[in-house]
């Protein structure tokens, strides 16, 4: 034992935690969640709920006792110490939690038909597992305001709230931006924002979440549905380079909402609203469908259309006439396997592509990067970079399409037009559009394959710090809409290059043992961006990893 | 943009009372300085609670907490005189209640509420620490004692009539509260001629420590807060 941690036993269960770790946090170490509402592993301690309150005993080292308590402590303030004992659901501490459920429920209003929080409210299940008593108040509930508006994407219902302070401890320490505060005293105090100040931080949505009944709710899921209803889905938000770890709710067809999933070192607990909303994108996307505009070859279906581009593809082989560009939307393991498969057929022009840029918001202390792509750095990493030898980035490509060099562009995801514009891409012979949003470009390329996109397939994407995360397909693909992984078996196969990877979940397998740094770095999170590359000014945001 | 601006004298014991408190823990300057605001604007309306951010400086939102959470600071304007009835045990017992309304009908208005003329505000207080001598009331920064209606009657009747000077007379010491408690020691330690006694909890050993002279009170002269910076220079 180091003098750094301390040991103390949870309900008789020995942990060893490191010194200046509350009692609660080396509870939830040990296996043991405490019940809580105040206390938030993301904000700073605060200890006015008591439902924590716990018998915890601390070792007399003169008498050689562990002293009897005179009285339950919360467990999110008391420091865990060396030998101390804590007993978490004795029938006196179950007495006490009892006693605070009561307490908590005096005036609240018990509106749970009609409230949004309903189903996953701590208030709703500590009831349940703590009180089951009915309520012995015979006064009139005390009355609060209850459709506050903070700002446009929050309401607030003051006679739901049990003032737990997590959203104004969010403001203060969080986003220290500093809009809502505890007003008034006693029975009369409400969460408010200031007269004439607006609520409006880019990071708004978070105190719905972290509210742990339903007093702030947002106006987007309100009314929508029942959250026993949604389906959940561990999915990757791609709104910038952060790659903040997400659910995605939804009934199987369509997203309902799009919350936050606990990941140290990436997004922590947070997520920004802009990537709360980018479901709403998803949904309007306009889908393009599988064409082939070539002379005698009209129509065809996806597969058919694939193995031509495969077989097109080997045509160029070696050939200085062809050139690739990809989207920084594409997963880790496509850019692997399309890396693969095009330095076998030996075509060096390749790149990754400016991509999105209409989503960029300024980076920020939090979690924004200045990057609205997510996958830039894994892309790079897998190999998605210019032969080292005769290879062309993405700006010589762009000076040979205007010299008439390239006859056979394939551009791989969605949002080129910051590289390409249409009038540009005419003067290739031969344009294969591979994305999951149709644009002008579709309209005029020799061929389109549907691909999925990220709310549809399986796959990972590496943040500018070098963390990989795993997005599951949540959604129901359009008909036609191909996974990207297997179209580029596809294309490996029609192409004449045998696949590393015999499946995506082989593909995985096979990144980890992969001779290069760069790749296995995708598995290992410690993938950095060279500091000279050309596309690193993409990320001239990036933080010191 | 706020157009409020603190006198001479509030700014120079606001400078005075940075210096009493340790630099990471300025936000303690809140209650001091929002009672130093209301003296000089005399209510803590919204345009004072961001002055007063302004000055420390903390959040506005910080201030508003601290503004709304105490009773004593008027979230309204108030008249010229603040007659805060205490309608507390003691003082219920001994008829606060019948001075309260007696009061109500005399002016006219109900409890919380400002007369027309703008003389008089009304508000029912709770304990004000002088059971002694109920019924009272606080008026502005004195107390009024052992009060029959006659006695209201004719306070009101004097109020009325005292010019403004005196109803806010500008050399007023800043600080909550007025009367003889504000040169105690703090620590609720008991003051026995000019020695503080602190009170021992069982098994402590008794302390006692020196208490700084109360400043004389020089004929004519207001009493001059014990921890004014000329106080403190002494």
């Amino acid at each position: 034992m180091t003098t750094d941690s301390v040991t103390l036993t949870i309900d008789g269960n020995s942990v060893t935690v490191p010194k200046g770790t509350k009692v609660i946090d080396a509870a939830r170490e040990a296996g043991k969640n405490i019940p809580h509402f105040c206390y938030h592993p993301g904000l700073p301690v605060d200890g006015n709920c008591r439902m924590c309150i716990s018998d915890i005993r601390t070792w007399n080292p003169r008498a050689e006792k562990h002293m009897p308590a005179r009285r339950p402590a919360v467990a999110c303030w008391v420091d865990a110490e060396e030998n101390m004992q804590v007993f978490t659901d004795t029938p006196e501490v179950k007495k006490a939690r009892a006693s605070v459920m009561e307490f908590l429920l005096i005036n609240h209003p018990i509106d749970c038909p009609i409230c949004d929080k309903a189903g996953e409210c701590m208030l709703q299940d500590y009831y349940m597992l703590h009180d089951r008593a009915p309520s012995k108040l015979r006064e009139e509930k005390v009355h609060k305001p209850r459709l506050v508006p903070f700002g446009k994407r929050i309401v607030y219902n003051g006679e739901r709230c049990i003032l737990c302070s997590r959203c104004t401890r969010f403001t203060t320490h969080v986003t220290k931006t500093h809009e809502l505060g505890i007003v008034n005293r006693g029975d009369r105090a409400i969460v408010e924002v200031l007269e004439g100040g607006d609520f409006a931080n880019a990071y708004t949505d978070n105190v719905a979440d972290i509210c742990p009944v339903g007093a702030l709710t947002k106006t987007d899921f309100r009314f929508k549905k029942r959250v026993w209803f949604l389906k959940h889905t561990d999915s990757v938000c791609g709104g910038c380079s952060r790659n903040c770890n997400t659910v995605v709710d939804h009934d199987g067809s369509e997203v309902i909402r799009i919350m936050p999933r606990e990941r140290a070192g990436v997004n922590d607990w947070w997520m920004c609203n802009e990537g709360r909303d980018l479901y709403k994108e998803h949904a309007a996307l306009a889908r393009p469908a599988a064409t082939l505009r070539i002379d005698g070859l009209e129509g065809g279906t996806a597969s058919s259309i694939t193995t031509w581009v495969g077989e097109k593809l080997a045509e160029y082989k070696k050939s200085d006439a062809a050139a690739v560009l990809v989207s920084p939307w594409i997963s880790n393991e496509e850019a692997w396997l399309l890396s693969f498969l095009l330095g076998k057929l030996k075509i060096g022009h390749l790149d990754v592509m400016t991509g999105r840029t209409e989503g960029a918001l300024p980076a920020d202390d939090l979690l924004h990067t200045d990057d609205p792509n997510p996958n830039r750095a894994g892309a790079i990493a897998a190999g998605i970079v210019p032969d080292k030898k005769a290879g062309k980035g993405i700006d010589e490509i762009k000076a040979a399409i205007e010299a008439g060099e390239i006859e056979f562009l394939l551009l791989w995801g969605p949002h080129f037009g910051n590289d390409l514009d249409p009038e540009l891409l005419s003067k290739v012979a031969t344009v294969v559009q591979i994305t999951d949003e149709h644009d002008a470009v579709s309209d005029a390329a020799a061929a389109v394959l549907p691909l999925r996109t990220w709310a549809e397939r399986d796959g990972t994407w590496t943040n500018f710090e070098g963390h990989t995360s795993r997005f599951r397909r949540s959604l129901r693909p359009p008909a036609g809409a191909l996974d990207g992984f297997d179209l580029l078996m596809q294309l490996c196969a029609a192409a004449g290059v045998k696949s590393p990877a015999k499946s995506l979940r082989d593909a995985r397998k096979k990144l980890k043992q992969d001779p290069d740094s760069d790749v296995r770095a995708i598995v290992d999170g410690k993938f950095t961006f060279p500091e000279q590359s050309a596309l690193y000014r993409h990320t001239s945001g990036a933080r010191e990893v | 943009m706020s157009t409020l601006e603190f006198s001479a004298a509030a700014k120079e014991r606001l400078e005075w009372l940075r210096t009493r408190y340790p630099k990471e823990h300025q936000r303690a300057l809140i209650l001091p300085v929002l009672s130093m605001a209301q003296r000089e604007f005399g209510w803590v309306g919204p345009e004072v609670v961001h002055f007063v951010a302004a000055q420390i400086p903390v959040p506005a939102i910080q201030v508003e907490e601290v503004a709304t959470f105490y009773t004593m600071y008027n979230k309204q304007p108030i008249g010229r005189w603040h007659l805060q009835v205490c309608h507390n045990l003691s003082c219920s017992l001994m008829g606060a209640e019948i001075v309260l309304e007696h009061v109500e009908k005399k002016l006219g208005i109900a409890r919380g509420e400002t007369t027309e003329d703008g003389e008089f505000t009304l508000i029912g207080a709770e304990c004000l620490g002088s059971c002694g001598t109920a019924p009272m009331m606080q008026v502005n920064d004195h107390y009024h004692e052992n009060l029959s209606l006659q006695d209201v009657d004719d306070l009101l009747e004097k109020l009325r009539a005292t010019p403004d000077q005196e109803a806010n007379p500008a050399d007023l010491p800043f600080g909550c509260g007025s009367g003889p408690s504000r040169a105690l020691p703090r620590d609720g330690a008991r003051l026995e001629a000019g020695r503080a006694v602190h009170v021992p909890h069982h098994g402590e050993t008794p302390v006692t420590h020196e208490v700084a002279e109360r400043p004389k009170e020089a004929a004519g002269q207001p009493v001059t807060d014990a921890w004014t910076p000329q106080g403190m220079a002494q």
